[in-house]
């Protein structure tokens, strides 16, 4: 047999409850799925949603789906070719210091600035979902870190996309844009050929950075301390640093749209977890409940599923 | 409560639909620049997932008939599965199962016939898949990255019939398994090859066969951490090439219907010099699986 026995279950979204499923009649139900080791789970601080921070707001998820809406909708905005061409002086002087003279190490740069976003944005996804829901076992927590990083990712995409789009500024490696269309790649011939600015890659990993930054910053996910706080900030503002260089040196990006992806993605990464959550200041309505977990069940329908429960 | 509710399904609804919308907007143009690893179709995951069934499904209701779905979601497609079939769901059944697979680079549908038994699946079926930023290509015989971005075919679009056999068995520590899949990719014009989108390799129609194995620990008490490697060799005789790809994977089940799953391949050998198109650097994604007939269906 390859899988697993079949001790265990429990399917509350608040997998940090053991209370079993009140549907259970024909059958005992499993164990929840939560953290395997009691022992260790002892040694470790304990992952805990504050009372004060707010918990995910109706008005938050309604939110989070219009950024991705906007995110979306973004990318049909259409190309003005002549809109934004110039170049500044610093610009100009930052392409020349830092632009690999070769297209095979500008394809290095560009690939390393795609694993390096890749990485960031796993991460995140580790730390929600291995790390706090699979190792720690505290199921609302990781939901609360997940929706929030949502949020900001998306918010980030949507400000990205309109700007980019609606700026409409040609990217630097235009030179290499010769000969007949067919002939062309895709970074000439289709219209992110005119979204440089400002870098995309670069602020979603500024936002995963803070992402991070906020989470590690305010639950021990890795034991904690100011250790872990700043190893994880200035580790992921570092590689996110990193991404936004390697898109100058691989001709992707001027300086000038690094920077401010740079910051656009460390407001949004910083300021979504802090301002609505993490600062605290929860009002009655928005703690938690004293008693009884969240019911919530999941309908599959043609276009995707309802979601139907009790908070 | 109720408006609380309602307004989350809203919010559901409207990122599904854009889901949906989102390979309609890059088919008029491609303006994202999502790297590679993060706009692709989900790869197919043949062998792995048998090694990494649940076996709460076992026991979660009587051998009925059912209506069962899989729904995954990462870092940037989303798949829906459903199947209709007489058995236990997601364990031993048999019956007819389709799937819809949509990311920025294209959507892909599917459907065909499954039996599943604990150690074993077959499966028969064909898949239809249309990029929205990828064209067929000349024949030559190697290809860089910036080959598979010339415009100087048609749109790619085909259909593809699958056949595949998977077997698993136990090992110390875990399971290793096997799957063998032949696949016969039809509707191309001559002389044109395809970037195929769910393999990530150049291929010459119609036909291909891919043999995976791998090894999956078990390394928790209860099985929730399944973590291994999978190796893959995949032939392309109009070609007269094949390409071997190796990496790990890891499947953690989060509740007894919510896995958080992720794979990577790198290309260990091939005729082309793809970069990171050729190979599959999936993000961590979610994987919810439901069923009627469940006892205990709580959501997640």
């Amino acid at each position: 047999m390859t899988a697993e026995p079949a001790t265990a279950s429990s399917i509350t979204i608040s997998s940090d409850s053991k209370t079993p499923p009140p549907t259970a009649k024909a059958a005992t139900p499993p164990a929840p799925l939560a953290a395997r080791d009691d022992d260790a789970i002892e040694r470790t601080p304990e992952i805990v949603w504050k009372e004060e921070w707010p918990r995910f707001r109706t008005s938050e998820y309604v939110a989070t789906g219009l950024f991705a809406a906007a995110s979306f909708a973004a990318l049909v905005i259409p190309p003005t070719e002549t809109r934004w061409t110039s170049i500044t002086t610093f610009d100009r002087k930052a392409r020349s210091a830092l632009r690999f003279a070769s297209q095979g190490n500008r394809d290095v740069a560009r690939d390393t600035s795609d694993l390096l976003l890749t990485l960031m944005t796993n991460q995140l996804l580790f730390d929600t979902f291995i790390m706090t829901w699979w190792s720690h076992g505290k199921g609302s927590v990781a939901w609360q870190m997940g929706m929030i990083n949502l949020e900001a990712i998306a918010l980030n995409g949507a400000v990205n996309g309109l700007i980019a789009g609606f700026a409409s500024r040609e990217r630097p490696y235009r030179e290499a844009c010769v000969g007949p269309a067919e002939r062309q790649i895709r970074d000439c011939r289709e219209s992110k050929r005119y979204r440089s600015f400002f870098s995309g890659h670069t602020s979603t990993s500024f936002t995963s950075a803070g992402l991070m930054c906020a989470h590690h910053a305010n639950l021990p996910l890795y034991g904690g301390g100011a250790a872990e706080a700043w190893m994880v900030c200035l580790g992921g503002f570092a590689t996110a640093a990193t991404v936004g260089l390697m898109r100058v040196m691989s001709d992707q990006h001027f300086m000038t749209d690094v920077l401010t992806g740079a910051a656009i993605g460390t407001a949004a990464g910083l300021g979504v977890p802090w301002l609505l959550h993490y600062r605290g200041g929860a009002r009655a309505s928005e703690r938690p409940a004293k008693a009884g977990a969240i019911s919530i069940q999941f309908v599959p329908t043609l276009l995707g599923g309802s979601i139907v429960g009790g908070f | 409560v109720a408006q609380r509710t309602g307004a989350i399904a809203l919010a559901a609804a409207v990122a599904l639909s854009l889901l949906g919308a989102a390979p309609r907007a890059a088919l008029a143009q491609d303006p994202s620049d999502i790297p590679p690893s993060q706009g692709d179709l989900p790869a197919a995951g043949g062998g792995f997932d048998l090694a990494t069934k649940r076996a709460f499904w076992r026991g979660s209701g009587e051998t009925r008939a059912f209506i069962a779905a899989t729904l995954e979601a990462g870092i940037i497609y989303y798949r829906t599965q459903l199947a209709a079939g007489y058995g236990k769901p997601h364990w031993s059944w048999v019956g007819l199962e389709g799937s819809a697979s949509v990311a920025p680079s294209g959507v892909s549908e599917y459907a065909g016939l499954r039996a599943s038994l604990p150690m074993v699946d077959a499966r028969l079926g064909a898949r239809y898949t249309l990029s929205t930023n990828q064209y067929m290509l000349l024949p030559q015989a190697q290809y860089t990255r910036y080959d598979t971005e010339y415009k100087l075919g048609p749109r790619s679009r085909y259909s593809v019939l699958e056949a595949e056999v998977s077997g698993s068995l136990r090992a110390p520590g875990g399971s290793i398994f096997a799957v063998a899949t032949g696949y016969a990719v039809l509707g191309t014009p001559a002389p044109y090859f395809i970037f195929e989108d769910s393999l990530k390799v150049i291929i010459a129609p119609p036909y291909i066969y891919r043999f995976r194995a791998g090894y999956i620990a078990q390394p928790t008490r209860e099985g929730t951490l399944k973590i291994g490697g999978t190796a893959e060799l995949i032939g392309i005789p109009g070609r007269d090439a094949f390409v071997i790809r190796a990496g790990p994977a890891l499947n953690v089940a989060l509740t007894h219907h919510l896995d958080a799953v992720g794979a990577l391949a790198v290309v260990i050998a091939s005729p082309d010099s793809l970069g990171l198109v050729g190979a599959d650097l999936a993000t961590l994604g979610l994987r919810y699986r439901w069923a009627t007939g469940d006892r205990w269906p709580d959501f997640p």
